[in-house]
Formats: C-alpha cells, structure tokens, sequence
C-alpha cells in the first residue's frame, strides 16, 4: 500500500499568464504519511494540491502516484479523491446519492451503490442521515459526508483543500483528531492544505511549508519547528525569534556572531558561513530566561511593550530597538512569582545550543498569523 | 408589535396610495376586458353590461368574420414551443460558455444585447429585406422565428446569468473528481442543479414570443400569428368578441406560467421523495 501511494512531484511548474503560481517544485510524499502543505495565501500550495487532483495541469513538469506517471492522466483516474475547502456537496442528491455519485458514474447498479453509501456514511457517523439533503446539515456534518464521498472511491492518496477553515474552533479540534484517525486506520496518503500552523503541527508527519510558489521547507514538525530553514520558515511557523548579525569569528561548524547592539551570540553549528558576512538566527521564545543583569553573551536587553496572559504560559513583548519584536514565553509560575510590568526593562538570556542558524534567504515575514 | 403600534407618517399614506394606484393600473384595465368578455349577445364594446353570457367566447369558434384566428393560435403556439426550447438549450451551453473568459466574450455578449435594444420593427424590417435579397420565401416558421430568437435568446441569456451566479462550479469538478466525463457531469449533476432556473429561462422563451408584434408583423410572411391577428381585430371587429379573445389569451399565458410552477413543484416533491429514500 505504501509504496502504492507515495508520490513524486518532480519539476513542476505552473503558470498563470507569466505568473508562475508553482515554480519547479521537487517533493516527494512517501505513501501512507499525512502531509500538510501550508503559507500564507497565493503561496501555491492549492495549485499544487489541484495538480496533483488533476483539475490543473502542470505547465512542465512530472507528478508521479505510486510511481505511476500521472502528470497528464484523467481526473478521477488516478486513485486520488479530492475534499472541496466549500465541500462542494450536490445540493440535489440526498447524502446517500452524494456518496454514491462516483459508483454511479462506475455504473453500480442502483442498490448496491446505495448499499455501500450507507455503510460509508455509518463509518462517519451520519447513517441516521442518509435520507437528508446537504443543506439540512450542520458544516460539520457536511464535511463528514464530503469525507465519505471522497473515500467511497477507495483513493490511494486524499487530498484535503483547506477542510478545517470553514468550522468553528471546537469542531474544528475534533475533526482534526477525526482526520488523523481516519487517517491512521486508512493507511493512506493524506495530502492537507492548510493555513493554521497549529493545525499543521499536530497532523502532520511532514510539513511543506511554501512561500511564492516554492517550497522553503519540507520536513518532519519537529525538525520544521526547532530547525527551520530560512527566516521566513521561522517568522511563519511562529514561537521562534529571529535575530540578526555579523559574523565575527568562525572555528569549525561554530561560529560568533555579532548583533548591532555590539553583543556576541555563539552558534552551534553553522557551517560554510564567511567572517564578515550577515546572517541570521532564531531563538524559540519558549527557552528564553529574564535575568536580573544583562547577560554578557547569548542574550538581549528590551522595553516590555506587551503582556499577555496564555493560560500556562505568559508571552512577553519586548522592543530591542529592532523593526522586530522580541518575544518571551515565560513559564506562568515564574511571571507571577514576579509580574513584569509593561514599559519595564528587562534582560533577557539563553543557552548558546539554542540558538540556530537560518540557512535559507527567504527574509518575508508571512502572513503574520502566528498566535 | 411596538412598531405596528406607532402612529405612521403621512408618506406611509403618500407610498400606499401610489401603489395602489400603480395595482390599479397594472390589473385593472385586464380586469375590465375580463369582464366585459362576458357581455350578453346584445351588449356592445363598453359598460353597461347587458347580461351575462359566453356568447362571444361562442362567437369567436363559430363566427367566419374573425379570419383564421384558430389557425393563428396554433401558429403563435408552435412558434413559441420553438422558441420555448431553442431557447432553453442554447441560453443553457451559451451562459456555461460565457463562465470561461473566452476570447470576443465581451463583444459577443454587446452583440447579443444589441438585438434588445434595437426596435423590433426595424428589425423585422431588415429580416424581411435580407430574406427578399437572398431570395427565399417568409415564413413564420423560419424567418418569424428567427425574428423572435433575436429578442428570446438574449433575454434568456440575461436570465441565465442571474441563474449561474448562484452554481458553484465546485459541483462541476466534485463531479469530475469523481470520475465522471463532461457529458456525465452535464447530465447529473450541472442540469439537475440548474433546472428550476432553466424552466424560467423556456418560459420567458414562451411567453416573450407568443405576444411578440412588431418583429413578427414584417417577417411570418403569408400567415399572421395571434398577436397579428388581434391587433387587426381591433381595427375591424366592433364586438365583445375581442375582448373574449383578449381573456382566452391571458388565460393560456397564466396556463403556460402556473404548469411552469407545477414543474417546478413536482421536481421539489420528487426530490423530497428520493431524499425520503423511495
């Protein structure tokens, strides 16, 4: 099953006009895994999605189902199924005959396809709705049935366009876990567009996250969250800081790096980078510490511009004198141990481990959506 | 209910006059001829009614003096069934057609609106005289009905947009996603959706056709269709027969709009009934 659902995009390129909405993407999806696609809007990762649905044709290219070429093959023919971000339900057929559409086209006899429809809409939980229209559905029950109709083909891959945006946030955790569930159970391939972090962390076993029709980064959330590629990967996927400066020394892979405000910081690994040369580096807000006194390395010194409580953690705003803010996670018990209060100056230091190298050049903020 | 108890102003008086006056306007003069159709053998073309009757409903059927009215309506009515589905089908592919930005879609489309706006007479005119130039015969079944073409498509292609705004063409590829050929898609799932807006599109078809004049009077040739027919009428007949023929008109264009809805209808109770699990 796995090897029969992994996918290889390959060079692919599409264009609008001269707008390139994909720009010779190379991906590789391996079978039975939950990939999610995310950035900002007109990042190409829908046009992707639809390429690989085959309702757009890559204008060069190659994109390969379980090593099948199916660059140019029908839609509908090439094992993938495609949940709509609207979920294009028939508004006409009652949920039965909505999962039954694709067996219908397949010529299934009228019973049998019925038959099966039903047992797919148990399987979602509405087979006390069979008989219903989609309009006297809740949006959460719509997107069940919209789930039921797409895996009644049997897809080696389903693609998933935005299929959480249109819930409210309760529902909108609940099919989440449905999805990975239904997802582990399937062993297929899931492919899920999306523009809400959080949600692509939770899902996902590789993330692809996209800026301007490229790919800035596709990787495990893990290694997307503590390693991110560029600056924009950082800014994007949010709980990190990114900061800048020269390189004054390098030995090895390490490297120190001078900020303008004339403080060192020291980078564990950035190998290939040249003395002189800026870069940049992020932090996670979350292993950052305030200190009593100004650190003398590995650290930064800012005005509290903004508080704010997040339950079991306290987000600290500071302005460091940079376009940027600065942002401190602190653990809940240690800023009421001590409330900070705003306009207060406050140092701030971190182990010299955590700070990372951003390799990539990609320096867009994203849609500034982070939390 | 607190608002229906406030004192209302004097341009609440001022609006509902004019409406009423406006209800008055728009039914009354129909009413009268409704009316006056049922005037006794003796009466004349206005009140007082002498009697009632359907003498001149009787008259029309019987009498010679009226020229070949059955043969009108039954030409009225063919050429608006023709209308009716020529019409439909082509409002139908040209609104899908116009969905895509082809290339002339916006000159097309002026094109199309043109035939609208220019008099109907003067059209009429111009078909007659190109038919003369390019030596065929008018007909009313060739170029009357070319004639009420130029005024049904182009309405029934402005019907049709209004109708398209409200598809999603997320069905159309959900229907693909599912493998289905454009022919499939058009059948199951583009069609049933758009029916009910497609039944008003063949009705404007009908009925904007049936009572069409000035651009039949110079193109149906030898044999005059109804509106033709009525309007010489009033020229010639002096008796309550015109209005007779006045209320069977409007009675078979009410028919043609109520079977419409009774369409429409059935096609609701159908799907109520396959959503109930028949």
């Amino acid at each position: 099953m796995s090897d029969l659902s992994r996918i290889d995009i390959q060079s692919v390129t599409k264009l609008y006009g001269t707008a390139r909405a994909v720009n010779n993407v190379d991906l590789v999806i391996e079978g039975g895994s939950y990939c999610c696609m995310i950035g900002p809007s007109g990042c190409g990762k829908t046009t992707l999605l639809r390429m690989i649905a085959g309702h757009e044709e890559p204008s060069s290219g190659m994109i390969k189902i379980g090593g099948q070429d199916v660059t140019h093959a029908k839609t509908g023919n090439r094992g993938t199924a495609l949940m709509f971000q609207n979920y294009a339900l028939f508004p006409h057929l009652s949920l039965t005959d909505n999962v039954a559409f694709s067996l219908r086209i397949k010529g299934i006899a009228t019973d049998t396809r019925r038959q099966n429809a039903r047992e797919m809409l148990e399987r979602v939980q509405l087979g006390h709705l069979a008989d219903r229209l989609p309009s006297e559905l809740s949006g959460g029950q719509q997107q069940r049935v919209a789930l039921a109709r797409a895996l009644i083909t049997n897809p080696k891959v389903l693609l998933l366009d935005e299929p959480l945006s249109a819930l409210d946030e309760f529902l909108r955790l609940r099919m989440r876990v449905e999805l990975k569930r239904l997802q582990n159970e399937l062993g297929i391939t899931f492919i899920h567009v999306t523009h809400t972090q959080p949600e692509a962390i939770a899902l996902a076993d590789q993330v692809v996250v996209m800026d301007h029709g490229l790919i800035e980064q596709a990787a495990s959330p893990h290694d997307i969250y503590n390693h991110p590629h560029s600056p924009y990967v950082a800014r994007f996927m949010g709980g990190q800081n990114v900061l800048t400066g020269t390189v004054s020394s390098t030995s090895g892979d390490t490297a120190i790096v001078t900020s303008a405000a004339g403080v060192s910081y020291d980078l564990p690994s950035a190998p290939g980078v040249v003395q002189g040369a800026e870069i940049r580096f992020s932090v996670r807000r979350d292993r950052i510490q305030v200190i009593p006194a100004p650190a003398a390395r590995n650290g930064l010194t800012g005005k509290v511009i903004n508080t704010e409580y997040q339950g079991t953690f306290v987000k600290v705003a500071l302005d460091t004198g940079s376009r940027e803010e600065f942002i401190i996670y602190m653990p809940d018990d240690t800023w009421f141990a001590r409330p900070i209060e705003i306009g207060e100056t406050i140092h701030a230091s971190w182990q010299p481990a955590t700070s990372h190298h951003l390799k990539g050049t990609n320096n867009s903020t994203g849609t500034p959506l982070e939390d | 209910m607190a608002q229906a108890t406030q004192k209302r102003g004097v341009g609440f008086y001022l609006l509902a006059a004019f409406f009423a006056l406006f209800v008055i306007f728009l039914y009354g003069p129909m009413l009268v001829i409704f009316v006056l159709s049922f005037q006794g053998p003796s009466g004349g073309l206005t009140f007082p009614m002498r009697g009632v009757s359907t003498h001149w409903f009787n008259d029309l059927w019987t009498s010679t003096r009226y020229g070949d009215l059955g043969g009108a309506f039954r030409r009225s009515v063919m050429l608006g069934a023709m209308s009716l589905l020529i019409t439909a089908v082509v409002c139908l592919f040209a609104g899908l057609a116009f969905r895509k930005r082809f290339i002339g879609a916006g000159p097309l489309f002026y094109l199309a609106i043109t035939s609208l706006v220019v008099p109907g007479i003067l059209l009429g005119l111009g078909i007659s005289q190109l038919f003369q130039m390019l030596g065929f015969r008018l007909h009313w079944w060739l170029s009357g009905l070319g004639a009420h073409l130029s005024w049904t498509l182009p309405f029934g292609l402005l019907i049709m947009f209004a109708v398209l705004n409200r598809f999603d063409s997320s069905w159309e590829e959900a229907a693909r996603d599912a493998g289905a050929s454009p022919w499939q898609t058009l059948r199951y799932v583009t069609v049933p959706i758009l029916f009910p807006g497609l039944i008003a599109v063949a009705l404007f078809g009908f009925t904007l056709s049936y009572d069409e004049m000035p651009r039949s009077l110079l193109t149906v040739g030898g044999r005059n269709t109804l509106p033709i027919e009525i309007s010489n009428m009033t020229t010639n007949v002096t008796t309550p027969a015109l209005y007779a023929i006045g209320t069977v008109t409007s009675v078979i264009s009410f028919a043609v709009i109520a079977l419409a809805f009774a369409g429409i209808a059935l096609i609701q109770k159908r799907r109520a009934r396959a959503k109930r699990g028949a």
